[in-house]
């Protein structure tokens, strides 16, 4: 399955449910991804830890580093997706910091990703001006390549990256970092509606929706959400919890009844 | 009385990024999008600001009335008889804040007020920015956040109070490694959340376009002056122009005068953060420049005796520079920037900053080898004094002195 069968959905006004998962946050990772496919994710958004994550906010950083002080690192990683992706049966897309793509060469990481399946990058720290290097390597894999635009991008630009990303926009829903947000922010419902009037293409909102109620409010303007933090806050308080992969699949359920 | 320093910056010619804020293959942009309408907005007011006259007046009479511009240049008779060369220092340790870091922050500060910002943020290492930062927030108003590695917080507790003093908050941080990237990371994300309201006054020639230039140039009247004022002195330009090199801003100031000339440029790493001598290109806080990390690009933490030099990744226009063969780049190690600092304090009464101290400390190592022949004329840069470094150092030379207390 491509993140093009997303746009399928939208026209039968199905709304998208993309769950985050740093991979290493625990040894049984892939179990957790597993798990949120059986819980009703679309797709699922796997983190490849970096060390100066500069657009995560606390809950995500600490991820990172325990993923890292793991010992895993892009080559697991990829080993690890690769036995997920004959089981999983929902697409999976990498997000990452340009370094980690770069210290690899893009053109065999491109291949690597494609080749255990990943179908979609996302790259928070590549901007349209830096992008084609990577998305001429992506387009030679097939890969898509989800562009970011935050509430701060003018409509101009707004409507560039809109035209560039593929598979769907990922709609930053606060001027900031990851993290636990309180209420769905004003700027998340003017930045999708900014972006909705540019492209017909599906627009998601990420960062900052971080209960089952503002996924539900968020999806009245858009076309679906992607839940990161508050994923990730479960998974490091119940990694010792043998029920976790269970805990994870009733959390993506939530979201799932909420934006249905 | 007066001196007007925009006589140093008539015959500045820069060395300009492309429209993608790249030197070469260096440099750039890479932020996230919440962060690209500030880098653009930035840019503009820097351009429009730096090539309006008013401005400029207003800058240069502030490094002249308020942060002691000029700064000489001494030379150093003892140390140049020993060592066979002639050895000139630019005392950057003479401004107000005892570091060159005041000629970027009066800077920026202005900027800030004249795009309406309420509020500095900064990150610092050994904190000789932050309180540069501090200081230039106090004298416009801004009210002023530092971040600091909570390591190197420990590693230099008076210059914390010294911010704190001049009204700043001090937020130290405990994520990543707790350094100098660990701040710079921890700006840019506050930044992003209060752009609004606020400026982030980067220390150094680095991070996303256009940081790494318009720090360069509010550092270029350093190198500017200490051309013309060589050349008064001397007659000429020196054979050798030498700067310390963590970020690289004292460094990149000082080349910005030297650019166009004969004279060999060289910039000093710390052997433990040693980006350019030991890195491998890649991409972090912002920029392609050279980095320290490992084979599949995790940032590696610097470590020195100068806080100040702990830093991962080096300016994108030293990558370049060093990419063209115009400058050179070397390490100095822990032990001989402990030696130069001590030469330097006792041959000449100057006691430097240790980050300083790494420039000196290679000039005495190249001039003993025969790497600079006899008699040639060496500029160093004294980026700052070392007051800062004298509590670190006693306990580092406690360790080895002997019976009779000497070291």
């Amino acid at each position: 399955m491509r993140l093009s069968e997303l746009t399928a959905k939208k026209t039968s006004n199905q709304k998208t449910l993309i769950p985050y998962i740093t991979a290493g946050i625990t040894d049984n990772w892939g179990d957790l991804v597993l798990a949120a496919a059986d819980g009703g994710a679309d797709a699922v958004e796997i983190g490849l830890p970096f060390s100066d994550p500069m657009i995560d906010g606390n809950i995500i950083q600490f991820a990172c580093k325990k993923s890292l002080d793991a010992g895993y690192n892009t080559q697991l990683i990829l080993e690890g997706i690769n036995s997920l992706k004959d089981r999983v049966g929902i697409p999976l897309i990498v997000m990452t910091y340009y370094n980690l793509l770069f210290a690899r060469g893009l053109a065999k990481v491109a291949f690597d990703l494609s080749t255990v399946g990943v179908v979609g990058t996302i790259v928070p720290d590549l901007t349209i001006e830096e992008l084609d290097p990577w998305r001429n390597e992506s387009q030679a894999n097939n890969l898509d390549n989800v562009l970011l635009v935050a509430p701060s991008t003018p409509s101009s630009r707004a409507a560039q990256i809109a035209n560039l990303s593929t598979g769907f926009i990922y709609a930053l829903g606060v001027m900031g970092t990851t993290g636990i947000r309180e209420s769905l922010s004003q700027d998340a419902i003017a930045n999708v509606t900014k972006i909705k009037e540019l492209t017909e293409k599906p627009v998601l909102i990420g960062v900052g929706v971080s209960t089952p109620q503002q996924a539900q409010q968020a999806v009245q303007y858009c076309d679906g959400v992607i839940v990161g933090s508050a994923l990730v806050k479960l998974i490091l308080d119940k990694s010792d919890e043998p029920e976790l992969p269970k805990f994870v699949e009733s959390f993506v359920k939530d979201y799932k009844t909420a934006i249905v | 009385m007066s001196e007007d320093l925009s006589k140093y910056l008539e015959s500045y010619t820069p060395l300009l990024p492309d429209d993608k804020g790249k030197f070469g293959k260096f440099g750039g942009r890479f932020v996230p999008e919440s962060l690209v309408n500030a880098c653009e907005q930035l840019q503009i007011a820097f351009d429009k600001f730096w090539s309006d006259p008013e401005f400029k007046n207003e800058y240069l009479n502030l490094l002249h009335s308020y942060g002691g511009r000029p700064t000489p240049i001494t030379f150093c008779g003892n140390l140049s008889e020993l060592l066979g060369i002639k050895l000139y220092l630019k005392r950057e340790d003479l401004t107000h804040t005892g570091s060159h870091k005041i000629n970027n922050v009066v800077g920026q500060a202005l900027l800030a007020k004249r795009m309406g910002k309420t509020h500095l943020i900064a990150e610092t290492g050994a904190g000789q920015h932050g309180v540069a930062t501090a200081t230039a927030a106090a004298l416009f108003g801004l009210k002023c956040k530092v971040y600091m590695g909570q390591v190197d917080a420990k590693r230099q507790e008076l210059n914390v109070f010294r911010m704190k003093l001049l009204g700043s908050e001090v937020q130290e941080v405990t994520s990543g490694s707790m350094t100098l990237k660990d701040a710079v990371n921890e700006a840019m994300r506050e930044w992003v959340s209060r752009v609004d309201t606020t400026h982030y006054c980067l220390g150094s020639v680095m991070g996303p376009h256009p940081f790494p230039y318009m720090v360069r140039e509010f550092q270029s009247i350093l190198g500017n002056e200490a051309k013309i004022q060589f050349k008064e002195l001397t007659g000429g330009d020196p054979d050798y122009v030498v700067a310390c090199v963590g970020g690289g801003s004292n460094a990149a100031g000082t080349f910005a005068g030297f650019i166009n000339t004969d004279s060999k440029l060289v910039g000093v790493e710390a052997a433990g953060g040693a980006a350019l001598s030991y890195g491998r290109t890649g991409v972090v806080h912002g920029m392609t420049s050279k980095l320290l990390q490992d084979e599949t690009g995790q940032i590696n933490e610097a470590h020195s005796i100068s806080a100040g030099l702990d830093y991962p990744g080096v300016g994108p226009e030293h990558a370049y520079l060093q990419d063209i063969d115009r400058a050179s780049y070397v390490a100095a190690n822990d032990e001989e920037v402990l030696e130069a600092f001590l030469m330097l304090s006792r041959l000449e009464g100057i006691i430097p900053a240790l980050e300083s101290a790494h420039g000196l400390a290679w000039i005495i190592r190249a001039a003993k080898a025969g790497e600079i022949p006899k008699d040639k004329t060496v500029l160093l840069t004294l980026s700052g004094r070392g007051d800062k470094d004298v509590q670190q150092v006693l306990s580092i030379l406690q360790l080895r002195q002997d019976e009779k207390g000497n070291f």
